[in-house]
């Protein structure tokens, strides 16, 4: 048993069957098509009652025409000499009259830039005094009077620029794949989903906030480490998971980390320190449990949970001591499981993610004490409950990509390996967060698949139902791929 | 390290830069964790310097040590004749120090999954096949200086093909997804060709596949990664746009493929494994797919891709 979280294959394998059929494909588009159709309703009757307002003051204006507003319109219409910003409201203000007869809709896209917030219609109409004011008609202003090609690399299109977040110039010049269309559009079509900057300064923030959440500019940090290397029958992946944990060690500087063993010093990898303990504490959140407090007793102040079936690359610790020493040892930092990474989603700037975990899992023992350890009655799903948790008690819950932990995870959607213990880990996670739907429909699977549900024991912990995130199913976060 | 490479993989890992380390030690970590013994990596660098080399030998030391059961040899081509990337070159250096029965590459900036070189020789004792081939996911990477592995953030599934017919037609199958008996092709039938600045290993596909016969029932298995950096650096940019004199050298070497498809002639036992029966005299890879193209041969129904490869390979997501 490891304390690893539900591994990519089987989030593929649950998965897969539901995303591709061809039905849920169907459905999918239709729940799309009704999601569409009921936005586009609402922004109609919303542009009918626009129409209407219009209409209306236009009315009164035309039925008025004695007032000394109609007389100014008139006399403006007939000046040569317009100050720009009058005639676009005047042009605007006919032009919501003639809408009645012949009204010009918005493309759709207009509606799209301006809900990303990347569209500031009043930064946007006062520099462009001829564009509406309305935002949806600046929106498609904007739409039609940014060209799509013929720039040279050099121009810089401040002047169409949708906001001063969004250098369409300098967009352009980074995205060269970005053909003839909008760069707005083809930054919340394509360029948000695979981590592009909006401009030179977002993205050399970007970069630099990377680097103060990996720590990469602190001085090397030396906290007194413990690692415990999970239970393993392989005395072979175990010694190779020891070697390479002594060789990580020495490439950050360690010189006096703690290697723990749970089982008996016969069956030890060399180079540990072997803790003998109980059988029933030789799962592995059980045992990495005990070997954390044991590594407080010996007065160490980070504690990692390795999976002894992988190993270390030589620069995963300092990584890992990097990013902790960057959030105040006072996060749950899980390494990169490589060359497999899970597919969880994780913030590309901060690298927040929603449970920290995976086969190499760096906790601060303190805080992780307080919050009365790792759960020994879970197994696979120990570290997504102590994320919870950690996140109740205010401790950051982060995913290091610089720390690469090698795993034996197998290919997703290669396997027919079938989870009945996660599934198991599953109905007790619940259980324990008062989940009780979540709890049900999960024995409910087990029974259909001729098992029987276990009680967990009693919890001497208070959790909050309201922090268990069971809306990506057994994958606990959004998918990043 | 095994003594006995008599059913060994040897992996060639072709390295030209030593500033790119950091991506050099991921495939270097993909192949230490195979789960395949005996295991032995031919890392071929490419003009280095001896302070390069022992810069190199340095920081592989880690890397020997972690599991001494990987042999991991380093093999300097130093030539400075030729051409300037000597992709090819370093293969046939790679070859001529091989020993073992299985063959393979892998290059520096792509990863194995632990099982790949087990479904592999799998799939070649299954076939009996020459050469088998195993699914390779196409995944992209935003690069970041902070990250120098990069931020992974779309899985892409995998190119689309699955039968020999397919890889005359285009190359599907990126080399590290490909492993060779040794045993069962001629050692003159070995070799890279170092006219070949690029399209060298699908030349190699061509060339192989005329002769001997290619295994595809591992693509059901997705063994590893090709990893697309955002920054222009692979050899096929995902998305930055190609300059012209880059392109002229791909309009270039991609009219030297075409003549190789015009001049490689299938073996009677490849058409024979095709359905095509009797086997024509001198057919090309040119005259076999002019040959389907116009409707005027039909082959052997070939084995449909598993639906979950399928599945996956549609898991497109942003792109």
């Amino acid at each position: 048993m490891t304390i690893n979280p539900p591994s990519p294959r089987l989030a593929q394998a649950e998965r897969a069957p539901v995303d591709h059929s061809p039905l849920a494909l169907a459905r999918l588009d239709l729940s799309r098509l009704h999601a569409a159709l009921a936005a586009r309703e609402k922004d109609l009757a919303a542009r009918e009652a626009a129409l209407a307002s219009a209409n209306a003051a236009l009315k009164k204006l035309e039925t008025d025409t004695n007032s000394r507003l109609w007389r100014l319109v008139k006399r403006i219409q007939r000046s040569v000499s317009v100050r720009p910003w009058l005639h676009g409201l005047l042009r605007g203000l006919l032009a919501a009259g003639a809408g009645a007869r012949a009204p010009a809709p918005p493309p759709p896209e207009a509606s799209l830039i301006l809900q990303s917030g990347l569209f500031d219609p009043d930064w946007y109409t006062a520099r462009n005094p001829d564009a509406p004011r309305a935002p949806l008609d600046a929106a498609a202003h904007y739409l039609r009077q940014v060209p799509s090609r013929g720039h040279k690399a050099s121009d810089r299109l401040t002047v169409t620029d949708p906001s001063p977040a969004f250098d369409t110039a300098w967009y352009r010049t980074e995205n060269p794949d970005i053909g003839t269309e909008n760069p707005l559009l083809h930054y919340l079509r394509i360029g948000r989903h695979s981590l592009r900057a909006i401009s030179a300064l977002a993205k050399a923030s970007a970069e630099a906030a990377r680097r103060q959440a990996l720590g990469l500019d602190l001085p090397p940090p030396r906290p007194r480490l413990a690692i415990g290397l999970g239970p393993s029958t392989r005395l072979a992946t175990a010694t190779r998971a020891a070697r390479s944990a002594a060789i990580s060690a020495q490439q950050a500087g360690l010189e006096d980390c703690m290697l723990l063993w749970p089982g008996p010093a016969a069956e030890a990898p060399p180079g540990t320190t072997a803790l003998d303990l109980p059988d029933d504490m030789r799962h592995a959140s059980a045992a990495h449990d005990q070997m954390l407090r044991q590594a407080a007793a010996r007065g160490a102040t980070l504690y990692i949970a390795a999976d002894a079936e992988g190993f270390f690359a030589p620069d995963c610790l300092e990584a890992l001591l990097r990013m902790s020493a960057a959030a105040d040892n006072m996060a749950l930092i899980g390494a990169a499981d490589f060359p497999n990474e899970h597919p969880r989603h994780v913030d590309p700037v901060s690298f927040e993610t929603a449970w920290a975990g995976g086969a190499c899992l760096l906790l601060p023992i303190g805080p992780v004490l307080a919050l009365g350890g790792l759960e020994p009655a879970l197994d696979t799903l120990a570290a997504v409950d102590l994320s919870w948790r950690a996140r109740q008690a205010g401790l950051r819950i982060l995913a290091c990509p610089n720390a690469r932990y090698i795993t034996s995870q197998a290919a997703p959607g290669t396997s027919d390996w079938v989870a009945p213990e996660h599934l198991l880990d599953g109905y007790r996670l619940a259980r324990l967060w008062g989940c009780e739907p979540v709890a049900a429909a999960i024995g409910t699977e087990i029974r259909r698949h001729g098992g029987m549900p276990e009680e967990p024991g009693p919890d001497p912990l208070s959790r909050n139902p309201d922090l268990a995130d069971w809306s990506n199913g057994f994958c606990f976060a959004p998918s990043r791929w | 390290m095994h003594d006995d490479l008599s059913d060994a993989v040897e992996v060639i890992v072709r390295f030209h830069n030593p500033a790119l380390f950091e991506e050099l030690s991921g495939a270097l970590l993909s192949l230490i964790a195979q789960s395949w013994r005996p295991l032995r990596v031919l890392l071929v660098t490419q003009r280095f310097t001896d302070a390069q080399s022992q810069a190199l030998e340095a920081r592989l030391a880690p890397f020997r040590a972690i599991d001494p059961s990987v042999s991991l040899d380093v093999v300097r081509y130093t030539r400075e004749d030729g051409l300037a990337d000597a992709r090819s070159a370093l293969l046939n250096a790679g070859i001529a120090e091989a020993r073992g029965r299985y063959l393979a590459v892998l290059d520096y900036d792509d990863v194995l999954y632990p099982e790949a070189y087990t479904v592999l020789v799998n799939a070649l004792s299954a076939s009996g096949g020459a050469v088998a081939f195993g699914g390779i996911a196409l995944k992209s990477l935003a690069a970041s200086t902070a990250v120098p592995f990069g931020i992974g953030f779309a899985r892409l599934g995998r190119l689309p093909g699955q039968t020999l017919v397919d890889t005359f037609r285009d190359g599907f199958c990126p080399f590290h997804g490909m492993l060779l008996d040794r045993s069962r092709i001629a050692k003159a039938d070995l070799w890279a060709d170092d006219s070949l600045e690029l399209f060298e290993d699908y030349e190699w596909h061509l060339r192989l596949g005329t002769r001997y016969p290619f295994s595809y029932h591992a693509l059901d298995n997705i063994i590893g990664e090709y990893r697309y950096k955002d920054d222009g650096s692979n050899t096929v940019p995902l998305r930055l746009s190609i300059d012209a004199p880059r392109m002229a050298i791909w309009r270039r070497y991609a009219e030297e493929i075409e003549r190789r498809r015009a001049s490689l002639e299938i073996a009677p036992a490849i058409q024979a494994g095709l359905g095509i029966d009797p086997p024509l005299q001198g057919l090309t890879i040119r005259g076999l797919l002019d040959r389907l193209d116009r409707g005027e041969m039909t082959l052997r129904q070939q084995a449909a891709l598993p639906q979950r490869v399928l599945a996956y390979a549609s898991a497109e997501v942003g792109l």
